[in-house]
């Protein structure tokens, strides 16, 4: 994949290996690489343990790379500490809004004051004529996400969940960021709401041009927000390629039992293959053998003495699978 | 609602329940006029946003309500023993052997510091005549059960040597050590991967159709529920406000609410113009002045009626029922 001035974000061949003791190291991301072009979103998958949070950590700058690549706009910023990209033009660039709002927000904090603290400690945005008052730049990202302004004042416990997470939102467009990173955005949301959400979402996207990064489990959102999905499996991608073919056929084994795990109303459980077992261990994988083998229903002899690489399986689909 | 048809002697039959609790801040209407029956061996859907009651429900079937609460009508009863009048003495032999619970987030559930094998034993000292010699055997047995592997090795294991997945499995294993009648699975996948939440509700399912349990799906996923449930209940703001069964509730919903609550939920191939939301929320539980129908500020089919005239019961036929002024 070459890194790209027209990209977004690109990843080239990321790896975080944690110490875990005794020489071992548990490798919670291994050798990912993939791009997020301007005004794309991206979905990311996989189970808990399969190392998108840390990937997000990682390209949210909040966690240093064991090695590879994150390309900002052409820029490599994956060599910066972490400690110190705060302080770094990037910062306001990548913003994250995260899952729990209940949890994420700091229960003292008025939502003014939640949407205005990234403003405070990361300088105002430039507006037309210079840097905008801190009143103006909380109370135009409110506006954004539908936020009444009378709800400014208000406590997170006297506001609803819908409300929480257009607060958790706005703190996170008030900088106007060129990548925003969602974890989970829907996950504590009744379906009530959830739809609002999404729609706010898909709205926000269209009129401020960001780029998504899309984490998700629930494959269905993820369906419906994201032009392109990635799926992780043990550290590493699997899979990769357009929502919608990714989700109609999807190439690689894992992701199929990902699809058929979704329960639909109307659908049978009967009809579904369950996987059966728990994933391989992430301490010190023997690299000959395929993270899914143990797991695969279609797995074979030479899964366990070659692993398989990311290849291209049809035009913009990938998938690391020696059967797909 | 039409309870009394659903069959003869229903193992667990609650009956115009309502519920309230005494906070500094006021009193929270909780529960209002609940009726439920559940028969043997079959399995239950509780659907509803956060806050309609779907766990206070079970709570109060188990009777494990927190202090401030206060049943002011209604009646319980388990295999012909009225729970609300039940001693503490005779409740203690009813839960873990007659009717278990499986909780939210196993690992809050489960004690983290000690062995999960441990922790099987307990139940089974508690609620059974299992000799102390064959209380190892039993455990790993029960783990096998739930198809832990190398259950023998997992006996020994701490709840965070485990993953998420495992945990719910050992839950299980607990809640099913004493062949229970009645198993309530409060949420027993929110928390865990769509895979694996497959994997523990087939194993709920299967277990449960091999011992003739009933089972009660509390759930907010009405996809999780139309798959696994032989009846749904829906609840909102205390109220039950529809009761059918599956593919009849999906198919013909009566209450706004259940049709709300479809069109909003995600379907494969729904795009995100088309899913619908529920405008509002739930009504404040501790207002005086509770309106008859607590859905008819979030209805676009209220009139005068629904809260002129107390909310009405209306059978559709023997298996269901809506409480609405104006149904579908």
């Amino acid at each position: 994949m070459n890194a790209s001035q027209n990209n977004v974000l690109d990843c080239v061949e990321v790896k975080k290996h944690f110490p875990v003791g005794r020489g071992a190291l548990l490798h919670a991301v291994d050798d990912v690489s993939f791009a997020i072009g301007p005004g794309e979103s991206v979905g990311l998958v996989g189970e808990s343990g399969c190392g998108k949070s840390t990937l997000v950590r990682l390209i949210t700058r909040m966690l240093d790379v064991t090695s590879g690549d994150i390309i900002y706009r052409g820029r490599n910023i994956g060599f910066i500490p972490a400690r110190r990209f705060a302080g770094t033009q990037f910062r306001p660039k990548i913003q994250m809004v995260f899952q729990d709002p209940t949890d994420s927000l700091n229960p003292r904090h008025t939502a003014f004051d939640a949407i205005a603290e990234p403003v405070r400690r990361l300088g105002s945005t430039e507006g037309k004529g210079g840097a905008k008052p801190l009143a103006l730049a909380v109370a135009e990202a409110a506006k954004m996400v539908g936020l009444p302004e009378e709800l400014l004042p208000r406590y997170p416990h006297q506001l609803s969940g819908g409300q929480k997470a257009r607060v958790g939102i706005a703190r996170a467009v008030v900088m106007m960021p060129d990548l925003l990173v969602l974890d989970e955005p829907t996950a504590a949301l009744d379906v009530s709401v959830q739809a609002t959400i999404l729609r706010l979402l898909a709205d926000l996207k269209r009129e401020l041009g960001m780029s998504y990064l899309f984490v998700s489990h629930d494959l269905n959102v993820v369906r419906m927000l994201c032009d392109r999905v990635i799926v992780m499996y043990l550290g590493r991608i699997v899979e990769q390629g357009p929502a919608r073919e990714l989700f109609e056929r999807p190439a690689h084994p894992y992701t199929r039992a990902l699809v058929k795990a979704i329960p639909s109303i109307g659908g049978k459980p009967g009809e579904r293959e369950v996987l059966q077992g728990e994933p391989r261990s992430p301490i010190n994988p023997d690299p000959a053998v395929c993270r899914f083998y143990g797991r695969c229903p279609q797995q074979r002899d030479r899964c366990r003495t070659e692993a398989p690489l990311l290849r291209e399986i049809r035009a913009g689909v990938t998938a690391a699978c020696h059967f797909s | 609602m039409s309870s009394e048809a659903a069959g003869p002697s229903p193992l667990l039959e609650v009956m115009d329940l309502s519920l309230e609790f005494r906070t500094r801040s006021g009193t929270v209407h909780a529960l209002q006029g609940v009726n439920l029956a559940v028969q043997k061996g079959e399995t239950v859907g509780i659907v509803g946003e956060s806050g309609s009651g779907k766990s206070v429900l079970s709570f109060a079937i188990l009777r494990i309500l927190d202090a401030a609460a206060r049943v002011t009508s209604g009646a319980i009863e388990f295999a012909g023993m009225d729970m609300l009048a039940a001693s503490e003495r005779s409740l203690e032999e009813v839960r873990g052997r007659e009717i278990s619970m499986i909780f939210q987030n196993p690992r809050t559930a489960l004690n983290p510091i000690r062995r999960i094998g441990r922790q099987i034993e307990d139940v089974l000292s508690m609620h059974s005549s299992t000799l102390r010699a064959d209380m190892k055997a039993k455990a790993i047995e029960a783990l096998a059960r739930v198809r832990i592997p190398d259950p023998e090795r997992r006996y020994a294991a701490y709840p965070f040597e485990l993953s998420g997945g495992q945990c719910q499995r050992v839950m299980i294993a607990l809640a099913l050590a004493c062949n229970p009648q009645l198993l309530i699975a409060d949420e027993p996948t929110t928390g865990l991967d769509v895979t694996t939440q497959a994997a523990i509700l087939s194993l709920i399912s299967e277990l449960a159709a091999e011992r003739k349990m009933a089972t009660i799906l509390i759930t907010h996923d009405l996809a999780l529920a139309s798959e696994y449930c032989d009846r749904i209940v829906v609840m909102h703001a205390g109220h039950v406000v529809e009761l059918a069964p599956t593919s009849q509730l999906f198919s013909r919903p009566r209450h706004p609410y259940t049709a709300r609550l479809i069109a909003s939920t995600p379907g494969p191939a729904q795009g995100i113009a088309t899913l619908a939301s529920i405008p509002g929320n739930l009504p404040d539980l501790r207002r005086a002045d509770l309106p008859n129908c607590r859905f008819h500020a979030r209805c676009e089919r209220a009139q005068d009626a629904c809260t002129a005239l107390a909310l009405p019961n209306i059978p559709v036929d023997a298996q269901s029922g809506v409480r609405c002024v104006n149904p579908l």
